[in-house]
């Protein structure tokens, strides 16, 4: 409620403007315009972020308590008290929010900008790929209907990924700063190195060892070395059927 | 008493009304990508949900207190009712029960909005400004036609009028919580597919977001109609338990739709087809819910539910209006963007079963709402009113129901896009014949065991129309019995493949493949288990066929034999207590075999609030068999004579064991699908205990009637071993028992 929320500690998060999904950033000045309340300093302001997430459970105990020594009647009131409170307490801080009093703008931003939906797509698509395996296993399904569903779901599940990577490279890059700086602050790497800098910028992923690769034996196409599946054929490159595959959907 | 209560409760509908709308203004306008107001539409939809929550317990507290100060208070309680049933007034009457259904969305609102935290941010603006229209209409409804705290115009009285007797029991107080969980819940998926519209994105992304939620819904649905079902079978005194009553039907609407939409959603998850179609059928359950309130609250179709006439029809008219308009407009101006990406391919597809049973969902929902509301349109375009008898609607939509079960248990041995003929053979066979077989058993056993295979029925109208539904009225019992064989095959086979394969990979031990393979695949297999408990339902509904009725005259000492029972009356019993005088019918029971089988005793109670109107408590000897149910007329105690309706019900109970079945089916599809390294190990226990909550919840709504059963056989009917007397005089039936099992 009254965590320091000055222009220099809360600035606004290039990430936050980065996505599709909540591009505005004109917010970020809004957010640091206000001065901390007087008084209150961090401690006490955990103090009542606590007490606030403990409140309605402290409610519903006092209620039962006084319903079983004072009647049905001052339990009721009670609760009602507590709901009260809880929503003059929300709707205290929603204009709060909205008044810039509050940092929550902003840390609400973060989170709003991570992928959310996109993880449950991609779920739901893994789950229709274990599906089809599952129903191919049945015989309740041709070879080439298998086929032909399985590269349309690949195909999706390719574009949710993409989309995925997209929303999180803001938050990946300063990941890899921070890694970075901690390296360096304990001499691991060689601040400032220019071609690993200039390799992530391109995006680029390091190429795994030449021993982790894998040759698919029906079609002889090279594939990376965890892979259970050749990205070319689609056949298994295990010949042990994997316990996952079994049974593994959702519909 | 607090003496501003009135005001305080009046001032907080006209508060949370200003907040829904300020919550409503800030998520329109984080629509247009600003963090900030999103984060203040999400307190404010939190701070708005407290406020109804407050207000309902001021309406509770109005209660307890006996406030006779508030009509609505007056109107539904009064000092001698216990604390229960004080509570259960809240939705006894029009206007307590619409501020129960905000306060349910209310609930919903804010679980929605804690569940969208940090997810679905494109689409989170206006499912919050959605589900505040729907709340400030509710706002709206009360505060200018229908306040709970509005005061009595003459004074406040010394004492209310208490509850209705009818609504006084066990069913009351559980039947429309969980209805109205399952009308609200589907407020949740409405609004996503009003976000999905709105906002343009109208691929996977929502159909994703309100699978559990729709889930949810229809199993609150279920459960509210199984229970509004044995409500009316224990509690209306007619024998039956479904009477296609306009508030039933209204009910049972949408709980068709949400049936076609929870297999039509497949299809757009795996194939992209069918968009409008899912996005039409979720709007259509939200509008019937909605259709269904109206139904129940306006008092325009006469029905056992109905409050009395009042102005409220015609907000909701308009409401519906808007509905129906809002989604038709957005779905057209979306159209170029839901194109389907894929097309049937062979009519032996899932594909196609699932359109199928779609269209006979679909169609039965038509059927249903063009009938119920009959009355209406005859009025307006006739001008008659025309009402629609439940011979009517039993002859039709045993077709539809009986063409919607087939399709049930062929639908699981379908692949996608089509079956090929090695699947057919090995997916069919075994169904198919058992279906088959049973046919065949059922045709040459059935009457000896009182189950005949063919039950002639009289033709309900005239013409070849009527010939033929006559005679698929006549075949109804040996299609059921052999399509329920073809279910539990379908669903025991599709349970065996996969368990085979499972082990075939994996080299488990059958139990612990069962388990793995539930496990991996919950939605599927839970599925299964709710086609299960659905057939067991329909065996239930199948013994209406061959359930035998009559009605007697009888003095103390004679006996009456019925379906082989044999029911003797030893006389009339007066008790008494504070609230109510009763008058029991003490009848023995002897069954079949000869043996004793204790006494029932069905009753007279008038309720000293409401003495003009005695209520009926029936009397039901209950086992899987069948049940007997009793119901006493009239009863004259100074002449010792009596008039009994006497009820043989086969199979009954299996509709209650179906519907547990369903609860727990549908709880295994309902259980979170969330990896433990994808929310960590506390965020899993929080969303399995709220999953579980939610189950153990469904669980104790749909089980509660059990352990109203041993209630009510305790302190209504106590049925205690008592010898036969010999000598019983000669029954006279005023009316031979109807239908014959032997």
């Amino acid at each position: 409620m009254s965590k320091k929320t000055s222009k220099g500690t809360h600035p606004a998060k290039p990430s936050a403007a980065a996505t599709p999904s909540a591009p505005s950033s004109s917010t970020a000045p809004e957010a640091g315009a206000r001065m901390p309340a007087p008084g209150l300093d961090e401690k006490a302001s955990r103090v009542l972020h606590a007490a606030r997430r403990w409140f309605p459970a402290a409610g519903i105990v006092l209620a039962i308590v006084l319903g079983s020594t004072h009647g049905v009647g001052l339990a009721v009131l009670v609760l009602a008290a507590t709901a009260l409170l809880l929503a003059v307490s929300a709707i205290w801080a929603s204009l709060q929010v909205l008044a810039g009093d509050r940092p929550e703008g902003i840390e609400h931003a973060i989170p709003l900008t991570l992928a959310g939906g996109e993880i449950e797509q991609k779920a739901s698509l893994l789950r229709a790929l274990k599906d089809l395996e599952f129903e191919r296993s049945l015989g309740k399904i041709s070879e080439q209907d298998y086929e032909d569903l399985k590269r349309t779901y690949r195909a999706r599940a390719k574009q949710v990924l993409q989309q995925l990577d997209k929303q999180n490279e803001a938050a990946r890059r300063e990941a890899e700063r921070l890694a970075d700086e901690y390296l360096a602050s304990r001499g691991l790497v060689q601040k400032g190195n220019d071609a690993s800098e200039a390799a992530r910028d391109a995006g680029a992923r390091p190429e795994p060892a030449l021993q982790d690769r894998r040759v698919c034996g029906a079609c002889g196409t090279d594939n990376e070395g965890d892979a259970r599946f050749c990205k070319k054929c689609g056949s298994p490159m295990n010949a042990k059927v994997d316990e996952s595959e079994v049974g593994s959907d959702a519909s | 008493m607090l003496q501003s209560m009135p005001d305080l409760g009046t001032s907080l509908l006209l508060t949370a009304l200003v907040l829904a709308g300020y919550t409503f203004a800030l998520a329109v306008a984080s629509a247009n990508g600003r963090p900030r107001m999103l984060a203040a539409a999400r307190l404010a939809a939190y701070g708005t949900s407290s406020l109804i929550a407050t207000t309902i317990l001021v309406l509770a507290y109005a209660f307890v207190s006996h406030d006779f100060r508030i009509s609505y208070v007056a109107r539904y309680s009064d000092r001698s009712m216990p604390v229960g049933y004080l509570i259960a007034a809240l939705w006894g009457g029009q206007d307590g029960s619409l501020l129960w259904w905000l306060f349910l969305l209310s609930g919903f609102t804010a679980s929605v909005v804690f569940w969208l935290r940090g997810r679905y941010v494109a689409l989170q603006p206006y499912v919050i400004a959605t589900l505040m229209v729907i709340t400030m209409f509710f706002e709206v409804v009360m505060i200018f036609a229908a306040d709970p705290f509005a005061t009595n115009t003459f004074g406040t009285p010394m004492d209310g009028s208490g509850l209705n007797p009818l609504l006084q029991n066990i069913y009351m107080t559980i039947h429309p919580p969980s209805l109205y969980m399952g009308f609200v819940a589907c407020s949740v998926p409405f609004a996503f597919a009003m976000a999905a519209l709105i906002s343009g994105r109208l691929d996977n992304e929502w159909i994703v977001a309100v699978r559990q939620w729709m889930l949810l819904a229809w199993l609150f649905l279920s459960i509210g109609n199984a229970l509004g079902m044995l409500w009316a079978y224990v509690e209306l005194g007619w024998g039956g338990y479904w009477a296609w009553d306009p508030v039933e039907n209204a009910s049972l609407l949408p709980w068709l739709s949400a049936t076609a939409y929870v297999h039509s959603t497949m299809l757009q998850e795996r194939r992209s087809m069918v968009k409008i179609w899912n996005l039409f059928l979720i709007s259509l359950t939200f509008f019937l819910t909605i259709f269904g309130t109206f139904l129940t609250r306006s008092g325009v179709i006469a029905s056992v539910h109905s409050f009395a006439q009042s102005e409220i029809g015609t907000y909701f008219l308009w409401f519906l209006g808007f509905i129906a308009a809002t989604s038709a407009a957005l779905i057209v101006w979306r159209l170029p963007r839901l194109r389907a990406e894929a097309s049937i391919e062979s009519p032996w597809s899932r594909e196609a079963a699932f359109v199928a049973n779609n269209w006979a969902l679909l169609g039965a929902t038509v059927f249903v709402a063009v009938a119920t509301t009959f009355p209406i349109t005859s009025k307006a375009l006739l001008h008659e009113t025309v009402t629609v008898g439940p011979t009517f609607f039993n002859r039709w939509m045993v077709p539809v129901g009986l063409t919607i079960f087939l399709l049930m248990g062929l639908a699981p041995l379908f692949g996608w896009r089509k079956t090929s003929p090695k699947a057919v053979r090995t997916g069919f066979v075994f169904p198919l014949g058992a279906a088959l077989l049973t046919a065949v058993v059922h045709a040459a056993v059935g009457h000896r065991f009182g189950y005949p295979a063919i039950v002639v029925s009289d033709p309900v109208v005239s013409g070849p129309v009527g010939s033929v539904l006559q005679r698929v009225g006549s075949t109804v019992p040996v299609i059921t019995s052999s399509l329920a064989a073809l279910n539990l095959t379908v669903v025991i086979q599709e349970f065996w493949r996969g368990v085979m394969a499972r082990r075939k990979a994996t080299g488990e031990n059958p139990l612990a493949a069962l388990v793995g393979l539930v496990g991996k695949a919950r939605r599927r297999y839970g599925g299964y288990v709710v086609h299960f408990g659905i057939t067991l339902m329909f065996i239930g509904f199948l013994g209406q066929a061959w359930g035998v009725r009559g009605e007697v005259s009888l003095k103390a000492g004679e006996s009456y034999t019925i379906d082989g029972i044999t029911l003797r009356f030893t006389g009339v019993r007066h008790e008494a207590d504070t609230a109510k005088e009763m008058l029991f019918a003490d009848i023995a029971v002897t069954d079949r075999s000869g043996k004793d089988r204790g006494v029932l005793s069905p009753a007279k109670f008038a309720y000293r609030s409401r003495p003009d109107q005695p209520t009926t408590e029936i009397a039901v000897l209950h086992s899987m068999r069948e049940d007997l149910y009793l119901v006493v007329g009239s009863v004259d105690q100074a002449a010792g004579r009596m008039t009994l309706q006497a009820h043989v019900n086969p199979l009954v109970s299996w509709i209650w064991v179906g519907v547990i079945v369903l609860v727990f089916g549908a709880a295994i599809s309902l259980w979170p699908e969330v990896s433990l390294s994808q929310v960590g190990a506390w965020g899993y226990a929080r969303m399995a205990a709220t999953t579980l909550a939610g189950t153990l919840l469904a669980l104790l709504l749909a089980a509660l009637p059990a352990s109203a059963y041993a209630f009510g056989g305790q302190s209504r009917w106590t049925a205690r071993p008592q010898a036969t007397a010999s000598g019983a005089a000669q029954a006279a039936p005023i009316q031979a028992p109807s239908g014959s099992r032997r």
